[in-house]
């Protein structure tokens, strides 16, 4: 390393501490950010340079900086989103929280001209405004500029594996690569696009589904996770339990209800047409099972299974389904246990008395 | 009722025998609670347990929900007959760990 290279690398030596500082509080910012906006991102990561890579760097182009503080990446901090749209509203936030050197930074998705392809990657150089953070042992905290990078997760991919090439810039990668390397990154903003479109669309589809089952047209709507998630939220789960509560007075405790969603697919319901018809055809019969556990005990807490579980009882006893088909029952909602067995049979012998058994 | 408990390491292991009601689940709580914040297991071994009620039930599901919010487990070990079958027709079943 040359004189010059050497007093640059002695001023990193010396302000490593604060560089590190620097680095904790961007990070600090920027993961408090994205809790605020309110969305996961894939990572968020930032690093002090090693000293192996300054070397490098300095070994390159030390002649270009007078000081440490004239190289912008020293801190660096990244955020990988999974949506490209995610980038301009964590970009909003950090052009509004730091100071922006905007003729060093790089909006690489706008460099591009309609028929070419490359690395888009949203590149700021930034200082910490004394608004932000400010301590008066340390007043170069504010001075010493670092850099975020902002992209998406097929972003970041593509930029790791052409950084594994070895080669830094594009000038540098035989034409043929730089062509592959190109036609990859256009596949990758085909897909940063596709993807975005399908979470819209989803997000769209979540959305039609809920107003569909506010207003309780049934019939339209396809039994899902979604659907099934809405139907609940409407409260007709919510009446069975209460009914069956009404028994003694019970608490109701919460407890996930999705293990259902299989059993019903597994009766052939399509629609949440044809659980609402089930539910409503099984409420009364569901009760009257329930009354013969409970009543003349003094069990006053059942959890929110409790309901869909009778409901589920007698539809697969009045579908033929006998014991076995409340084992399945069983199994699915609390896992396989051999006491599923005994207790099913125990349901079918109530189902019988009920007259929801038909005999052979 | 009667209360037997072992720690080892993480985990406490709780018998409990007799009858699990609004009289004796307070003591139960009372006991799990000297050291539930010390472990990060629970286990409840009811094999000599005759019966349990609602009172039972609402204990069991008190350190579950304390458990749980740490990233801790609760299990049920050796559930008789009767015992099991209350926690079936409660639904408890659906969101306890059983093992048999």
């Amino acid at each position: 390393m040359d004189l010059h290279s050497q007093f640059i690398y002695d001023e990193f030596v010396e302000n490593l501490d604060v560089f590190k500082k620097v680095k904790d509080i961007v990070l600090g910012c920027l993961s408090k950010d994205i809790k605020e906006l309110g969305f996961y991102v894939n990572v968020v990561e930032g690093r002090v340079k090693t000293p192996e890579s300054l070397k490098g760097k300095l070994a390159i182009k030390g002649y270009k900086y007078n000081s440490i503080f004239d190289i912008t990446d020293i801190v660096g901090c990244r955020v990988v989103t999974y949506y490209d749209d995610e980038i301009d509203k964590i970009s909003a936030r950090v052009t509004s929280e730091f100071e922006i050197d905007w003729d060093n930074s790089v909006d690489k998705r706008n460099i591009y001209k309609v028929d070419q392809f490359g690395y888009r990657s949203l590149h700021y150089i930034c200082r910490i405004p004394k608004e932000l953070y400010f301590d008066e042992n340390h007043p170069e905290i504010n001075q010493i500029r670092f850099e975020i990078q902002i992209k998406t997760i097929l972003q970041h991919a593509w930029a790791m594996i052409a950084h594994d090439t070895g080669y830094k810039s594009d000038v540098e990668i035989p034409q043929q690569y730089l062509r592959s390397l190109n036609r990859l990154a256009s596949l990758l903003e085909l897909a940063d696009k596709e993807f975005l479109d399908f979470r819209n669309s989803i997000n769209d589809y979540r959305r039609q589904v809920r107003q569909i089952v506010k207003n309780g047209n049934y019939a339209d709507v396809e039994l899902n996770k979604d659907s099934f998630e809405n139907y609940i939220e409407a409260g007709v789960v919510e009446r069975v339990n209460k009914h069956i509560a009404s028994i003694n007075n019970m608490e109701i405790e919460s407890a996930s209800l999705y293990a259902f969603l299989k059993i019903f697919k597994s009766f052939g319901f399509e629609t949440l047409r044809d659980l609402d018809d089930c539910i409503k055809e099984n409420d009364s019969d569901a009760y009257k099972m329930a009354i013969y556990f409970f009543e003349g005990t003094d069990l006053d807490i059942m959890s929110e299974t409790t309901g869909l579980l009778f409901i589920c009882y007698c539809t697969a006893l009045k579908k033929g389904r006998g014991q076995e088909g409340i084992v399945e029952i069983l199994d699915t909602v609390n896992g396989k246990r051999k006491t599923n067995e005994r207790f099913a049979n125990k349901i079918l012998q109530i189902g019988k008395k009920m007259g929801l058994v038909k005999e052979a | 009722m009667e209360i037997k408990k072992t720690i080892n390491k993480d985990e406490l292991y709780v018998e409990v025998s007799g009858r699990l009601d609004t009289n004796t689940s307070p003591e139960l709580e009372a006991s799990i609670r000297e050291d539930i914040d010390n472990v990060n297991s629970l286990v409840i071994d009811l094999k000599e347990l005759e019966y349990i009620l609602s009172a039972g039930l609402r204990t069991i599901l008190t350190f579950q929900k304390i458990l749980m919010a740490r990233g801790g487990k609760l299990v049920i070990k050796n559930v008789n007959d009767s015992v099991m079958e209350v926690f079936d027709m409660t639904g408890f079943s659906s969101f306890l760990t059983i093992e048999e």
